[in-house]
């Protein structure tokens, strides 16, 4: 190079090969642009180019559209297609001692915190006067005390009562799958609704979106869906034993049989029988989600 | 804007950039700046002091310092998220009548507006990623993983354009690029409806919560924007007024009559709109709207709703912008303060009568309402939002140059519209 | 004015207007062309070398960020991988959690006895696990060992408690007592669950207060007191009278 010296070198002069005109010439105006401008216009062409090009190019290559060979099952032998997984619980047989609750708790790893439960036993009292009281202390994990625990019930004499176990309803046209804005909530081929911990931001978007209060967010305590925190958590009729050709777990401890469980599209089935001959209704049927939990006795009238 | 290695000359004050000189110039600044000034830059300093540790430690694994339960999931910091978001498209709503129509009573109001969307937005976005509680989740869920059943995830996308508008517009607002500016405006005035709107979709598309369901919740957020972003303005031109800024005159002439008719305008639809929820809510069947309606008119939602929200936030200032008397620069002041105050308590009386009404969720039975009291830290984070944008406005105003320029074409004036289909006069063309 | 003209002029003027607003969109294009022009000039490589060079930038680069977000989105979205968001990853990883309690019937395979009995008493159809808790460790775990007992113990009275104790609600048809006045503390004492049967209760010595009926107890199909001297009545108002005055089971 040149010799060190105080000034910068300066620029060489270069003939330009023959044809090529310089660009001064072509467009005077071109000179009035900066040169830094030019090179960053320059610049982000190329990579809008660039970008454009390979978001195109890989939207040509479907990633995983109808291949030869299916990705493996979710639970070997466990076919989840054509599974219609119906739920019906008696309130009327219900008799509040709250063995699933505990068993759920107990299945499933939830929080001990009595403010969260997957799935919980509401006591409705109607009063002498004719007020209708709910009580559900801790979620009736402890079973439930003689009287009525509900604001307002003090005192009072209780004309009829009977017992509520509510859990998920995993509805048809469930608005907590619609509202997530991560799609972390989702929908499996047997219907069964699931949250992935990993992909949850903790909006509760889907919590104050249930009509039946079936979610929350699972508090910082010592067990949590996945080791997270701060997700999303609702009842999931225990996947992990319905796969397997089990009963969810409050189905099983159930003392007094008011929780069934089956796959109705056996028409043989218990579950099946009973939907077709005690014809179960929903609960709240107008919200329009069309829950798959079915209820008997008096929950159903009151609601 | 002009930097070099060396310094940063913004606006015809120049920084340095070495750490040492950098701050020399920050002190002299300090203390060449008048006494008031100091002072109150001094306070807002000192609140955000105040409140930084309280944000930090409602960062993992401090949720719990929320006061949310199962039966009440969205609390002060939802209502805080919504009354910013809406502030920001109700300013450049509130200002699109002189930067997109060119209409000359509201020109005053052009740059000043942008600053505070801008501000107003970033408030928003911090807050709500300080209730989330894995927002870097959210960047890479919601952006690479569409949702388009999410009203949320519309939410999202709209207020996520209206923030690269908002840039684009205060950038070329402050380098000479007026057609530019136009454009980005204009794209600020559409977004400022759609966001909002699709802000008051969140909450209206859910069955669960029958306060809130329904089709009038959009409009209720857009209006409601309308009045708190003209409120805003309101406020900050009577300071522009009354400490002689840049383009005092003007304000005085033109931005505050120009803003009291837009605040009476907002006050009217707002109340019209609410009335007729309550109305609905009287008279419906469904047992949580009718409950929820009777919390806000008799129930523990009464004082907030009656005294602040309806006395203070709409009697009062409507009266103050009505009668004679009171249309004075200090009585649009009183009003824009009173109806701002009241746009914030309708939002937090929003979010809580749509979950008030007693519930079960998760294991509790919520009797007679569904209860909820914002934590300390909740609290201290939204005041921390305000002072942040007090503080970002002081500092826009104090060393950038916010007043009108008239190199702001208008784009689609009415006037243009009326003359093309002008029979030709022996004048000729009058613009 | 005629009506006609009247139209006719303003079509020639809508005409007018049309037209000029076409040469003015046409101008605009014209304009933009020509800016696109200029900066094509920008940024137009001058030597052979140069348009090389960019065009192989362009292209290279253009593939390697194909390739990368091809590759990307396989991974992040196959149904194989564990880390990938596919929801039938989060799926399995749901459907894979261990279970805690045990299916209905594996009690029998080893406690025959127990079950055999239990299937005929009052409470038939009430599984093991209802009262004994979570036991797939204990029907898992090796005979002879000590992870067979591990965790294990013998339902206390909260368990029955759970069921039995007096509340609103529950049917007549459930027998139901109130834990605090049925002055035994332990039921195992009396009760049988597996069985159903109940023993006499052991002999206590009790106060006259908080007490249920005497006939309760003392009925005539109820326990006999120790060194009970007269046949059992069934008006409770008749007891009180003779024991509360002190003559009762301490007296001796």
């Amino acid at each position: 190079m040149a010799a060190p010296s105080a000034t910068p070198p300066a620029t060489p002069s270069v003939t330009p090969p023959a044809g090529l005109v310089p660009l001064t010439e072509i467009a005077p105006a071109i000179a009035a642009i900066s040169v830094s401008r030019r090179r960053f216009l320059g610049f982000g062409l190329a990579i809008i180019g660039g970008l454009s090009g390979a978001a195109g190019l890989s939207r040509l290559f479907p990633v995983f559209e109808d291949t030869e060979s299916a990705p493996p099952p979710i639970i070997p032998a466990y076919d989840p297609v054509g599974k219609a997984w119906t739920f019906v619980v008696d309130s009327s047989a219900c008799i509040g001692c709250g063995l699933c609750v505990v068993a759920c708790k107990e299945e499933n790893d939830v929080t001990e915190d009595a403010r969260f439960a997957r799935t919980w036993v509401e006591r409705h009292a109607v009063t002498t006067d004719g007020t209708r009281y709910v009580d559900s202390p801790d979620g009736g994990i402890d079973g439930f005390p003689a009287t009525s625990t509900a604001p307002g019930a003090e005192g009072k004499t209780v004309a009829e009562a009977f017992f509520e176990p509510r859990l998920c309803m995993q509805c048809e046209d469930s608005p907590c799958t619609a509202v997530c804005p991560v799609s972390a909530t989702y929908k499996t081929e047997d219907g069964i609704i699931l949250v992935d911990p990993r992909r949850c931001i903790g909006c509760g978007y889907c919590v104050v979106a249930c009509p039946y209060g079936a979610r929350y967010i699972a508090p910082a305590a010592d067990r949590s869906p996945n080791d997270t925190p701060g997700v999303a958590d609702k009842c999931t009729w225990c996947y992990h034993r319905i796969s397997r050709g089990d009963l969810p777990a409050c189905v099983e401890v159930c003392p007094v049989g008011a929780r069934k469980f089956g796959d109705a599209s056996d028409p043989k089935s218990e579950i099946a029988t009973i939907v077709r001959e005690r014809a179960p209704k929903p609960l709240h049927p107008e919200f329009g989600t069309r829950p798959r939990v079915l209820y008997l006795g008096p929950a159903v009238e009151e609601a | 804007m002009l930097g070099t290695a060396r310094s940063l000359t913004l606006a015809g004050h120049t920084v340095p950039l070495a750490p040492r000189a950098a701050l020399a110039a920050l002190v002299h600044e300090a203390v060449r700046m008048p006494r008031p000034l100091q002072i109150w830059l001094a306070f807002l300093l000192g609140v955000l002091a105040l409140v930084v540790p309280a944000a930090l430690a409602s960062l993992p694994p401090g949720w719990e310092v929320m006061g949310t339960t199962p039966t009440f999931e969205w609390g002060l910091l939802i209502v805080g998220y919504v009354f910013f978001a809406i502030t920001t498209s109700g300013l450049c709503l509130a200002s699109s009548l002189g930067t997109v129509f060119g209409i000359e009573r509201f020109r005053p109001l052009e740059k000043r507006h942008a600053i505070l969307a801008l501000l107003s937005l970033m408030a928003a976005f911090g807050i709500i990623a300080l209730d989330l509680h894995y927002p870097i989740r959210m960047v890479f869920g919601a952006v690479f993983v569409p949702s388009p059943t999410s009203p949320m995830w519309w939410m999202g996308v709209f207020y996520g354009i209206y923030l690269c508008v908002l840039l684009v517009e205060v950038w070329s607002m402050f380098t000479d690029h007026p057609r530019i500016h136009q454009a980005a405006c204009t794209m600020a005035a559409c977004t400022a409806i759609v966001a909002p709107a699709t802000l008051g979709a969140v909450f209206g598309v859910l069955v669960a919560r029958p306060f809130w369901n329904g089709p009038f919740t959009p409009i209720l957020m857009v209006a409601s924007a309308f009045l708190s972003g003209t409120s805003l303005l309101g406020i900050v031109f009577f300071a522009v007024h009354r400490l002689g800024l840049v383009g005092a005159d003007r304000a005085a002439s033109l931005a505050i009559p120009a803003i009291r008719s837009l605040l009476t305008l907002g006050l009217i639809l707002v109340s019209l709109l609410v009335a007729r929820q309550m109305i609905a809510g009287l008279l419906s069947d469904r047992p949580a709207f009718a409950s929820a309606t009777e919390a806000l008119l008799t129930g523990p939602l009464a004082l907030e709703f009656w005294g602040v929200r309806v006395v203070l936030g709409l009697v009062v200032p409507l009266l103050l912008v009505a009668l004679p008397a009171t249309r004075t620069i200090n009585g649009t002041f009183a009003a824009s303060i009173l109806a701002m105050i009241g746009v914030f308590t309708d939002r937090m009386t929003f979010v809580s009568a749509g979950q008030i009404a007693p519930t079960s969720a998760s294991g509790v039975v919520t009797a007679p309402w569904s209860t909820y009291s914002p934590s300390l830290i909740e609290v201290a984070i939204l005041v921390g939002a305000a002072a942040f944008i007090a503080l970002g406005y002081t500092l826009a105003e104090r060393y950038l140059d916010l007043s009108e320029s008239s190199d702001v074409h208008a784009y689609v004036s009415l006037s243009w519209i009326r003359n093309r289909f002008r029979r030709p006069s022996p004048e000729g063309d009058v613009r | 004015m005629s009506r006609l003209d009247a139209i006719r002029r303003a079509a020639l003027e809508l005409l007018s207007s049309a037209r000029r607003i076409a040469g003015r969109l046409w101008c605009a294009a014209a304009r933009l062309w020509e800016a696109a022009a200029r900066f094509w000039d920008t940024v137009r490589p001058t030597t052979r070398r140069g348009a090389a060079l960019g065009l192989a930038t362009i292209v290279g680069g253009a593939s390697l960020l194909a390739v990368v977000f091809f590759v990307g989105a396989t991974v992040a979205w196959s149904p194989y991988l564990e880390s990938s968001v596919h929801p039938d990853t989060n799926a399995r990883t749901w459907a894979a959690l261990e279970p805690t309690y045990a299916r209905d019937g594996t009690c029998a395979t080893c406690h025959a006895i127990e079950a055999g009995k239990a299937a005929t008493a009052s409470h038939a159809g009430i599984t093991c696990q209802s009262c004994h808790g979570a036991l797939l460790d204990h029907s898992l775990a090796s005979p002879g060992t000590a992870e067979v007992t591990a965790g294990l113990a013998v339902p206390t009275n909260e368990v029955c408690v759970r069921c039995h104790a007096s509340a609103a609600g529950r049917p007549e048809s459930l027998r139901q007592v109130e834990p605090a006045r049925h002055y035994i503390s332990e039921c195992l004492q009396c009760h049988d669950p597996h069985t159903g049967i109940s023993r006499r209760p052991p002999v206590v010595l009790h106060t006259l207060e908080n007490l249920p009926p005497c006939t309760t107890c003392h009925g005539p199909e109820g326990f006999k007191a120790r060194n009970q001297r007269h046949p059992a009545i069934e008006n409770d108002a008749l007891c009180l009278p003779c024991h509360a005055a002190g003559r009762g089971p301490e007296d001796r």
